[in-house]
């Protein structure tokens, strides 16, 4: 996923404890995060990283990723962090897009000029050029087809028009966007790079849409249904466990069932637990059979 | 050869860095280091058993079969309240036993740390360790010895046996006859009387190619024509009499003489046969031999003869009784690694080394993939029968039939066919079959051949012995082997691995006379080669110490065979030293890696570029040069680990860069580096993206983008591309660049046809069909409730966690590593510990794990026959009153699998499985 604020999307990682699909894309943006914008050494970006995975990530073996994270963290300095607040969309690159006269091919090519677009934000001699997986295109600009290949003939047929160039060698599938123009006037701002798909059908009036209040993604919604979250932010979300850390020796637990509340012990410390009350109960049981047997030997003295 | 089976024992394996990264002090429970995957099983060995002799434990291993015992009976108490912490307590008792905290392996991740290990020192959970040695095996994966420093003058004490320690050796050799004590052995009792002798040598005159790399990176080749020609043939073995041979089979488990073996002592290494050599002697009327000391001994009291070249360091001591005492002071017993079976198989696999130098036709190639391609289809064929008999073996009878009833999904399918309707064992299936036709496309195909032990000509050696005339029964290129005198087979290829070129296969003529067969009659499946001809020179420096070949009686392997000249390869010979700590942890740090793997891939690369020429031009012969020369260089690759400095592979013969041209360069290095850049091999063949799933990814990879790029550019596809007679220039430069960067070599070497043969008649893709099961059949009648389930959920979800990680980190490896498999026990041992410490009774687990499993489609069923496999053959057996069919031999029969014919066969268990009480 290409985020535009990678900053805040790191914010957002700590504070939630989100975990991508694939683990190391997280910690390659953490790692990032600590070093370039927190400043800490790679020590202390390493500690963090733990802390979170730890935290985070079901049964997390820190010995197991050690090498993986400080290699991340070696490499983190390579890239820097993306810090982008909205990607201008000009008019005459609207205009060009319009004239494809095809709503799914319209979308298709928003999405890869606001693509081509961040990277040129990102790195001056970029020149147009993406090299994002054309699956994750298609998925962004939410175009489907029916063959597999008829996905590429699109780009070819893009190429023959000359609005993509792609580059000479056999197998990079990089692709160019040749009708950037940044002197015509801006008419759109574009604020989150996921659905870019919907960002352009919004901005053309097909459908109607809302923005998430965390995350400021489309949702597309119907007639007269009003949401304030999209599917990741809201409380529909479903995970299969929860993390929790033992109130006594702080191990990280599991617990598989999300109504389970009373869990807040590793099984180690809960049988423990259990012993000393069971201890503890059976200490009061005979101190009070201890106290009623000296009262009944004490009545009969007494009679 | 069978290995014998030793009881696992499980030591820490800790990275370099790790340690040093932990300030050279970790503090770890063992749970910790297995979770880590820090903890590694290993075969019992001298070192392991002088360890626990140090430690004052008597008899591991009978202790640790009886806690499995009683583990096993526990399992089986339905009063889980009383059973569970005896359960717990048992598993902490083996893993004190199993686990050794004293015997640690270090891999070392850098040089430097290696130094800085042994100079610091490091402890774990505060025991301080010192370095012991390494391993051939272990160094060449940077892994070196560490142990309890406690422990260390001790074990260097046992190791040293009391040799001359002034005396002065090649330190890596050195270290190799140290390391024996760590090779995996079962203790067999003293033999009554043993006798070291010297080597039978042999002179006479053969044709070799002498190739020698002194003068140049390019090796001279020569032929010589009747040289004179000096053979050891009686390098690493040595004799043993039949009764001594039948009373160590008894102490093995086994009923025979066992025909030959493979024995470890105080620095002795080597194979022995089982020959009456006293019988020689008195036949010839010798009672007294002399031994390498130049000591006479009575034949009567010898029961071993050994050889000088088995003895390491035989010089290092006085006689024969200074050796034995010392090994008797030093707690030493001889023991065995491996023994010769009783009978030989009658198939055995090829694989593509020894294909590849073969110039096949297309014709020959059917003939020798046909046996291969019927067995795909039958098990291909939805029998259920065939796939038993495929995954079980043809040779299931009434006496081996319960050891086959394991844990498996096939063994479910023996007792209840409905089970072959269970999705998993259809996707078992559809993967094993998947496997099978990946490994015969890379020329893993079915011959008739078995794989035997190797040996000299015992009657020469005993002529030696007795100072007589050294003749042998055996003449040059004959071979004696009674396997294949039994099936009437005059003449076997043979084979032995690594090889390299044609040069390394042999044609031998079998032989048999009444004196052989007299004089042999105990080695009755080794391999005795004679000591006449350079046939150890040709199968890659084959010596006697354990070393086995593969014999094949296939007529399309035989007929094409050439019989070419022996390749003798320049020996280099290490400076002796009397060495210190430091020489021999200079010498490990010399012989870290091992490239003997990646040179047999280059000259598997050459064949390939080979392909790509006329036989008569000049590219074919240099190439042919470099194939043989690729001997030498695996030979030097071997000489690195022993400490050798020794020449690699130029690389202008597999890198493309070394052949650039530089503007210094004169035109004759112009001319030579365009010759060499033509016939560069810096691919792996296409095959090998069914070895390396590297490989396969990157090639898929190309294929995938070079197809999509088509599509961008042309907007045709890539076959369309290519079929097409009418391409503009552009297209015909990239259809150019296309085939000329394929990352696998795509020209027509012999397995490369037989891969795209194999291809091509299995090009389907395997479905699993969709049929109602009722699960239930593997489940008994016990209860369980929701507590235990959910705690069994959580282990389970960490099962699925760590099989994914395993999955991922062996798919890196190369396919079907054997490392990967004893990982994959350890981890499946340790999750049935988990489990069974959470539910101690094994019916109720069963069922949990079964319910848990296969109620929903998506979970994973390998869960359940990995923790509860056992149980529910034992359940299904119970439900089917012990009363199984199975397939068995049968001429009469009308199944039809492997061109033999069987018959299903009822056979009723319960006595059987009531009388048992083994471990699993």
């Amino acid at each position: 996923m290409i985020v535009l604020n990678e900053i805040k999307y790191a914010e957002d990682v700590i504070a939630n404890g989100k975990i991508d699909k694939k683990p190391s894309s997280t910690i390659s943006l953490l790692a990032k995060y600590y070093k370039q914008h927190q400043k800490k050494s790679n020590k202390e970006t390493f500690d963090e990283i733990n802390i979170f995975m730890q935290n985070n990530y079901p049964f997390y073996n820190k010995i197991k990723w050690e090498n993986s994270i400080l290699g991340i963290i070696d490499k983190s300095d390579k890239y820097k962090l993306r810090e982008i607040d909205s990607i201008e969309i000009t008019e005459k690159e609207l205009e060009t897009i319009k004239s494809l006269n095809n709503e799914r091919k319209e979308r298709l090519l928003f999405t890869m000029l606001c693509i081509a677009k961040t990277f040129n934000k990102t790195s001056e001699i970029n020149n147009g050029w993406l090299n994002t997986d054309i699956n994750e295109i298609y998925k962004c600009a939410r175009v489907s087809v029916k063959q597999a290949n008829e996905k590429y003939l699109i780009v070819h047929e893009f190429i023959k028009l000359g609005l993509l160039e792609c580059s000479n060698k056999n197998t990079n599938l990089n692709l160019r966007v040749a009708f950037i123009d940044n002197e015509s006037p801006v008419v759109l701002d574009i604020i989150t790079l996921e659905e870019l798909g919907y960002e352009y059908m919004n901005y053309r009036n097909k459908a109607r849409f809302c923005r998430c209040t965390v995350c400021d993604k489309l949702i597309k919604v119907k007639r007269n249904e009003n949401r304030l979250y999209c599917t990741e932010h809201s409380n529909k979300n479903k995970i299969d466990y929860k993390m929790s850390t033992c109130v006594d020796c702080g191990k990280q637990i599991m617990i598989t069932n999300l109504k389970n509340t009373k869990t807040c012990r590793c099984e180690e410390c809960q049988h423990e637990e259990t012993n000393k009350q069971v201890r503890e109960n059976m200490k009061k049981y005979r101190d009070k059979s201890k106290c009623y047997n000296s009262n009944e030997k004490a009545n009969s003295d007494f009679c | 050869m069978s290995k014998n089976i030793t009881l696992q024992r499980y030591i820490y394996k800790i990275h370099s860095s790790r340690i040093i990264r932990e300030n050279y002090n970790i503090n770890m429970t063992l749970q910790e280091a297995k979770d880590n995957d820090e903890v590694i099983g290993i075969s019992e060995s001298q070192i392991i058993r002088y360890i626990d002799y140090l430690n004052g434990v008597d008899n591991a291993s009978e202790q640790i079969y009886d806690i499995k015992i009683k583990l096993k009976k526990l399992k089986k108490s339905t009063n889980i309240i009383k059973t569970k912490p005896i359960i717990k307590e048992l598993y902490s008792k083996l893993d004190d036993l199993i686990f050794k905290k004293d015997f640690i392996n270090i891999v070392i991740d850098k040089d430097s740390d290696y130094e800085k290990l042994c100079k610091h020192g490091f402890s774990i959970n505060n025991v301080s360790y010192h370095r012991l040695l390494g391993t051939p095996n272990g160094v060449k994966h940077n892994t070196i010895v560490f142990v309890n420093e406690t422990l260390h003058p001790s074990i260097v004490k046992f190791i040293d046996n009391g040799r001359d320690i002034t005396k002065a050796f090649i330190p890596a050799k050195l270290e190799a006859y140290k390391a024996l004590v760590c090779s995996s052995s079962t203790p067999v009792s003293m033999p009554n009387g043993v006798a070291v002798i010297r080597d039978c040598n042999t002179v006479f005159n053969d044709t070799y190619i002498k190739l020698d790399d002194t003068n140049s990176s390019d090796p001279e080749e020569d032929i010589v024509v009747n040289g004179e020609v000096h053979l050891d043939n009686s390098d690493g073995y040595g004799m043993a009499m039949p009764e001594l041979m039948l009373r160590w089979g008894k102490e093995l488990g086994e009923d025979f003489v066992l025909p030959g073996a493979v024995i470890r002592n105080s620095f002795l290494k080597g194979a022995v046969c089982a020959v009456d050599f006293r019988k020689f002697c008195h036949d010839h009327g010798i009672n007294i031999i002399k031994d390498v000391w130049g000591n006479w001994q009575n034949i009567d009291e010898i029961e071993l003869v050994l050889t000088e070249s088995m003895l390491k360091l035989w010089d290092s001591y006085s006689s024969i009784d200074d050796y034995l005492e010392n090994c008797n002071k030093n707690h030493y017993t001889f023991a065995i690694t491996k023994n010769a079976e009783n009978e030989l198989e009658n198939q055995r696999v090829s694989n593509y080394q020894f294909l590849q130098s073969y110039e096949f036709t297309d014709d020959d190639i059917d003939e020798l993939i046909a046996p291969t391609v019927d067995e795909i289809n039958d098990i291909m064929s939805n029998n259920y029968i065939k796939t038993i008999l495929y995954s079980k073996g043809i040779g299931l009878n009434d006496k081996n039939i319960k050891y086959s009833l394991d844990g498996s999904v096939f063994s479910a399918m023996i007792i209840n066919p409905e089970s072959q309707k269970d999705p998993y064992v259809q996707s078992l299936i559809n993967s094993m079959i998947s496997k099978r036709i990946d490994r015969a496309k890379i020329g893993v195909l079915n011959i008739p051949a078995n794989y035997s032990l190797v040996l000299g000509d015992p009657y020469a050696l005993c002529q030696s012995m007795c100072g007589l005339e050294v003749t042998g029964l055996l003449k040059a290129h004959q071979v004696y082997c009674k396997y294949w005198i039994d099936k009437g087979v005059s003449k076997i290829a043979t084979f032995r691995a690594p090889m390299t070129s044609h040069n390394n296969i042999r044609v031998l003529d079998v032989v048999s006379t009444d004196e052989m067969a007299e004089f042999y009659k105990y080695i009755t499946t080794p391999t005795i080669f004679n000591a006449w001809d350079m046939c150890t020179s040709a199968l890659n420096g084959m010596d006697c110490d354990g070393d086995c070949v593969i014999n094949t009686s296939c007529e399309t392997l035989i007929r094409c065979t050439k019989e070419l000249p022996a390749i003798e390869c320049i020996q280099r010979k290490a400076e002796k030293i009397v060495p210190t700590d430091e020489d021999m942890m200079k010498s490990n740090i010399k012989s870290f890696g091992n490239a003997v793997g990646s040179v047999t891939n280059k000259v598997t690369g050459m064949f390939n570029v080979r392909a790509g020429f006329e036989k008569d031009s000049e590219e074919y012969k240099v190439l042919d040069h470099r194939i043989r020369c690729g001997q030498l260089f695996q030979q030097n690759a071997i000489d690195k680990t022993k400490g050798i400095d020794a020449k690699p592979m130029p690389t202008e013969w597999y890198s493309w860069q070394a052949t650039i041209i530089k503007d210094e360069d004169d035109e004759e290095t112009i001319e030579k580096k365009m010759f060499d850049r033509k016939i560069v091999s810096e691919k792996k063949p296409y095959f090998m993206k069914y070895i390396y799933p590297a490989s396969k990814a990157e090639y898929d990879k190309y294929i995938k983008d070079t197809q999509i790029k088509c599509l961008y550019k042309f907007g045709i596809t890539l076959n369309e591309l290519l079929e097409s007679d009418k391409r503009t220039d552009e297209q015909n430069k990239f259809v150019d660049v296309y085939k000329r960067r394929t990352p696998l070599g795509m020209n027509a070497c012999v397995i490369n046809r037989i891969c795209w043969k194999i291809e091509n008649m299995f090009d389907i893709k395997l479905n699993t069909n969709k049929k109602e099961f009722d699960y239930s059949i593997y489940k008994n009648s016990t209860l369980y409730d929701e507590k235990t389930y959910s705690q069994i959920l959580l282990i389970y979800k960490e099962y699925q966690k760590k099989l994914k990680d395993f999955k991922y980190e062996s798919s890196m490896v190369k396919n079907e590593s054997y490392d990967k498999q004893v990982e994959e026990y350890v981890m499946n041992s340790e999750f049935k510990k988990k489990c069974y410490l959470v539910c101690p009774n094994e019916d109720i687990l069963c069922n949990i794990i079964i319910d848990m499993c296969y109620s929903k489609s998506n979970e994973s069923k390998k869960f359940v026959w990995d923790m509860v496999g056992d149980v529910i053959i034992k359940n299904m057996l119970l439900k089917n009153d012990y009363v199984i069919t199975y397939p068995t031999l049968d001429d009469d029969g009308e199944i039809e699998f492997h061109g033999e014919k069987f018959k299903m066969k009822e056979i009723c268990l319960k006595e059987v499985f009531d009388e048992d009480d083994s471990i699993e």
